[in-house]
């Protein structure tokens, strides 16, 4: 066992975990972060994709003690940043969901994809979405969804 | 990967974060076959997860400053072991065309987040993308261990499925790749799933007339053929060289039967990715 620090959508919290546990595990189920979803465990699906240190990673492919002193940011952590939110309001827009299980993920990985490349479009785009899965397959208004949002991330600023 | 249901745990370890190559090699050498190094952690976690693998020690490289370095000396490109393919991806002078196109089709961008290329190297399995692109380029792993480094050519790495040509207590510190090489490209079949039938990487240099295919996931390692398996007419047309690459693939490929294709399916795919990169590079529809 040992404690480890995460901060986890903006708030530092503690946590004492082994070192065999998952960061999916720690942030579901030791600090509450429930909206990242756990589905697959084996890296496939992308639903457990969160951003680590501002990078998306799969958490269930993560070990919690990886992520040590290092910052995780979830779907719900995206509140803060406008851009994000207007994103979010585009996905709602666009109907972009049935069951809404993977929004989160989709949220989250998009989010990262418009803030490195707002101009990003047609083929390139759908690859930066490849790695989570919709079940539902609502990948055309996923699709639609984040290429509308674009313009939040050229216009707005970065923080809000 | 995995075939069956997934495990959502992995039994117990300890997690060791040494800060530099001799540190990890005393612990490799401390704790013998009970440790395994992590990098990325993408293969090591799900074979753990499937219990296909298991270690009491599980080493990460990740905490080596000197392992995430990419550096360009002596016209070799030498890249840390702890390199994330998604970093490679992005390199946007990246010459060595099959090392890109390989790189960019391994999984998906989040996963070649964490993933890295000495990573997926050492996997080993049929159907990594790595080991025939790299093979291709002429690229040497650096081995590091108790009784000092060496160099190996990725040629010679791979033993067979999950088998490395090192010994327990060496860790595989980065690759280098050439960067005099000529033309290349990697193109691989994959039938909508991640694993391959067959891949192709071919590097063609037209100045000193070498050519070199190596074909993926057809076998239990790389398949490599070059100036003494394939004859290549210079001046003849693209499409009478292929026909005789298909040629010396009937005699010599003996693609391997598996769960996911025949051996007679694989050698068809097999004709159509080698004839496909050698379009890529010589032209023709």
């Amino acid at each position: 066992m040992r404690t480890i620090t995460i901060t986890a959508n903006g708030l530092s919290r503690e946590a004492t975990v082994e070192d065999n546990e998952l960061l999916l595990n720690v942030l579901r189920d030791k600090l509450g972060v429930t909206n990242v979803k756990a589905a697959c465990w084996r890296g496939e699906c992308g639903l457990c994709t969160v951003l680590l240190n501002g990078l998306p990673v799969k958490s269930c492919m993560t070990l919690a003690v990886e992520a040590d002193g290092k910052e995780v940011v979830t779907a719900e952590g995206l509140y803060s940043d406008e851009r994000a939110r207007k994103l979010q309001e585009s996905f709602v827009e666009h109907g972009a969901m049935q069951c809404g299980f993977c929004t989160p993920a989709f949220v989250v990985t998009s989010h990262y994809v418009l803030s490195r490349d707002p101009e990003i479009d047609g083929e390139d785009l759908k690859k930066e979405l490849s790695g989570v899965i919709c079940r539902c397959g609502t990948y055309y208004q996923i699709y639609d969804a984040v290429r509308d949002a674009r313009k939040y991330y050229k216009e707005l600023p970065v923080r809000v | 990967m995995s075939f069956g249901s997934p495990y959502m745990t992995i039994p117990k370890f300890s997690y060791l974060k040494p800060n530099s190559i001799s540190e990890a090699i005393e612990l490799l050498e401390k704790y013998g076959d009970d440790a395994k190094v992590k990098a990325g952690g993408i293969g090591i976690i799900a074979f753990m997860k499937e219990r296909l693998t298991s270690a009491s020690y599980l080493v990460d490289l990740k905490g080596i400053p000197e392992l995430g370095m990419v550096q360009e000396s002596d016209g070799y490109l030498r890249i840390g072991a702890t390199v994330t393919l998604r970093r490679l991806e992005e390199m946007r002078n990246l010459k060595l065309m099959a090392l890109h196109e390989a790189v960019s089709s391994i999984a998906d961008p989040i996963i070649r987040q964490s993933a890295t290329l000495v990573g997926d190297t050492c996997e080993a399995i049929p159907w990594v993308d790595a080991p025939p692109a790299l093979i291709s380029l002429g690229a040497y792993a650096h081995v590091a261990g108790k009784k000092g480094t060496r160099d190996i050519p990725v040629s010679q790495l791979i033993k067979g499925t999950g088998e490395l040509s090192i010994d327990s207590g060496e860790i595989i510190t980065g690759i280098s790749i050439p960067e005099s090489g000529g033309n290349s490209t990697y193109v691989k079949f994959s039938s909508g799933s991640e694993y391959s039938i067959a891949s192709a990487s071919v590097n063609v240099n037209p100045k000193s007339k070498e050519l070199t295919i190596v074909m993926g996931a057809v076998a239990e390692s790389p398949r490599i053929f070059n100036q003494s398996t394939v004859e290549w007419k210079w001046g003849e047309s693209v499409e009478k060289n292929i026909r005789g690459v298909w040629k010396t693939f009937d005699d010599r490929l003996e693609p391997m039967s598996d769960m996911l294709s025949s051996s007679e399916f694989r050698m068809k795919i097999s004709k159509m990715v080698v004839a496909r990169a050698l379009k890529d590079l010589f032209g023709g529809a």
